[in-house]
């Protein structure tokens, strides 16, 4: 079903076919509209929406549905995710599956309403205290913020471990064609070989959740390991997790084959990066667009095959945090350009192209 | 063909519900579209406007820098956004609340066109049908869009409320079609 949808809309309507349980949120600008929708669609659904007093209630409610086995969400923007950086780290220290979502907007403090890319850090290195790590989706349309919710469920129970979906206000708050597809039809784009049985199997909680001990052993959720060595053993466990989440690395290229400079971007920004592609190669400059699908993992080894013969240009809505990301994998193959706008002002297509021109003078 | 259209006003002038529509009218005639609204915290008053791409070919970014066509509720807007409008754009007014004089600071060469909106809503009896008065003018005057598309738009619209407002927007579209 094709419809005309704002980015955050479509998210609730992902989260929706995926089959959530249970949504809590505090109003922000500019992911109000996930809090708003949810509040008429999981009525309308008979699921559980909670409008709480904060985003530290947010949360820990999340964590208290998650912890329970059920499908549960939680969203905000930028200031919002800072507060609930506490309750991320315990989600994840007691491996508990839960999709978070980051409309991102202009930072520092309150910053300001505008899109931003400014919480890369935030999200990517860890997204609390201690060894933390989460995958991170990287939505860049509307359609895919619809159909990456229904993705990020999926790999929270896969791992039991939280799921990010970092977005930004543009994204989230302008109107474009969305197909509502299908679950079938959603889990042949976004994974290579998955049923819609072996999908719902997954949030199958039975084995783990906390739901009353009668006729089973008790069970016991922690994050707290005082005894000699318990947290080492617990956190090289969480490794060994991180790792095997490797496998769910994505990413998008475009001709690339022959491009002299490769623009690297996600989100927003790497649309900007294809408008600016396609004026390129109209002028004949061989140019070609990388976008990030997921933060982490991160395409390394990728990037630093496509560095060998090629220059990079990373274009990001903030002073420079993927960037150096970037840098790392690229590991001084080739140059690593950058063009980066903070403060809720997008990149501009013209200062894109002129970067290119200055870089293949060189 | 790329159009570049920003519509603003002060909020309550119905500025988001009329990009809404152009933009599902360019989405029903399978055109790439998008919509992208700002406005201030206030709900009724303050500053309001909507940047609405139409293209035939891939939207990347749907924040634009120069305007194709401008819709124009208030002198408030006029000031902001003058200096944005293309030379051979144009500029549809409503002119019961931008005064002749004021529209003086557009170069020669672009377009303006006037609806006495308000004047022409009022007479079917609200001014809040202001917004789909100059949609009617917009669509019969610019030929980007079909006529039977932004009416199936419309449609759509208001397809939760009650039918007479439906039949009144009708009406206002109308209106403003056949100036």
């Amino acid at each position: 079903m094709i419809k005309l949808l704002k980015g955050n809309y479509a998210l609730v309507e992902g989260a929706i076919k995926a089959g959530i349980d249970a949504y809590f949120g505090y109003p922000i600008t500019p992911q109000n509209e996930i809090t708003e929708y949810m509040s008429i669609r999981m009525r309308e659904e008979g699921k559980l929406f909670f409008q709480t007093e904060s985003e530290l209630a947010s949360i820990n409610m999340t964590f208290g549905a998650a912890v329970i086995g059920k499908m549960a969400m939680t969203s905000s923007s930028s200031p919002g995710i800072s507060l609930m950086q506490e309750g991320i780290s315990y989600l994840i220290g007691c491996e508990l599956p839960c999709v978070i979502v980051n409309v991102q907007r202009g930072g520092p403090g309150l910053g300001n309403i505008s899109g931003s890319q400014g919480d890369y850090f935030q999200a990517v290195k860890g997204g609390g205290h201690g060894d933390c790590k989460m995958i991170c989706l990287l939505p860049a349309s509307v359609q895919e913020m619809y159909e990456m919710a229904i993705k990020a469920f999926y790999l929270a129970f896969k791992y039991r471990n939280p799921v990010f979906i970092l977005t930004d206000g543009i994204i989230g708050q302008m109107l474009e064609k969305v197909d509502l597809l299908s679950l079938e039809d959603v889990l042949k784009n976004q994974f290579k070989n998955l049923s819609v049985d072996d999908y719902k199997k997954m949030f199958d909680a039975s084995s783990w959740a906390l739901t009353g001990c009668e006729g089973r052993d008790s069970r016991f959720i922690r994050s707290l390991y005082m005894n000699e060595g318990e947290l080492t053993k617990k956190n090289t466990l969480l490794l060994e997790k991180y790792k095997k989440m490797e496998q769910e690395l994505d990413w998008e290229e475009e001709l690339i084959s022959d491009a002299e400079v490769v623009l690297v971007a996600y989100g927003i920004s790497s649309r900007i990066n294809k408008d600016a592609c396609i004026l390129a190669r109209k002028s004949g400059l061989k140019v070609g667009c990388f976008r990030l699908k997921t933060a982490f993992p991160f395409p390394s080894n990728r990037l630093k095959e496509i560095a060998r013969t090629r220059k990079i240009l990373v274009v990001e809505m903030s002073m420079g945090q993927m960037l150096e990301d970037v840098k790392l994998a690229v590991d001084g193959v080739n140059t690593v350009d950058f063009y980066g706008i903070s403060g809720g002002d997008l990149p501009e297509v013209n200062v894109i192209l002129e970067k290119i021109k200055n870089m293949l003078s060189r | 063909m790329r159009k570049h259209i920003v519509i603003s006003g002060y909020g309550g002038q119905g500025i988001m519900l009329a990009g809404g529509i152009l933009c599902q009218a360019a989405s029903i005639e399978r055109k790439n579209s998008t919509f992208f609204p700002s406005y201030g915290a206030e709900v009724r008053g303050g500053a309001a406007k909507c940047q609405v791409i139409i293209s035939d070919e891939y939207i990347g970014s749907p924040i634009l820098k120069d305007i194709d066509i401008f819709v124009c509720f208030t002198s408030m807007a006029l000031k902001k956004y003058s200096s944005y409008v293309k030379e051979n754009g144009i500029v549809l007014f409503n002119s019961d609340m931008v005064s002749n004089d004021e529209t003086n600071v557009l170069s020669k060469n672009i377009k303006k066109i006037f609806v006495s909106a308000n004047t022409l809503a009022d007479s079917i009896g609200n001014v809040l049908f202001a917004n789909v008065v100059i949609l009617g003018a917009f669509i019969k005057n610019i030929n980007i869009l079909q006529k039977t598309s932004v009416i199936s738009a419309i449609k759509e619209a208001f397809a939760s409320k009650k039918k007479q407002v439906l039949d009144f927007n009708l009406l206002a579209f109308e209106k403003g079609y056949n100036l």
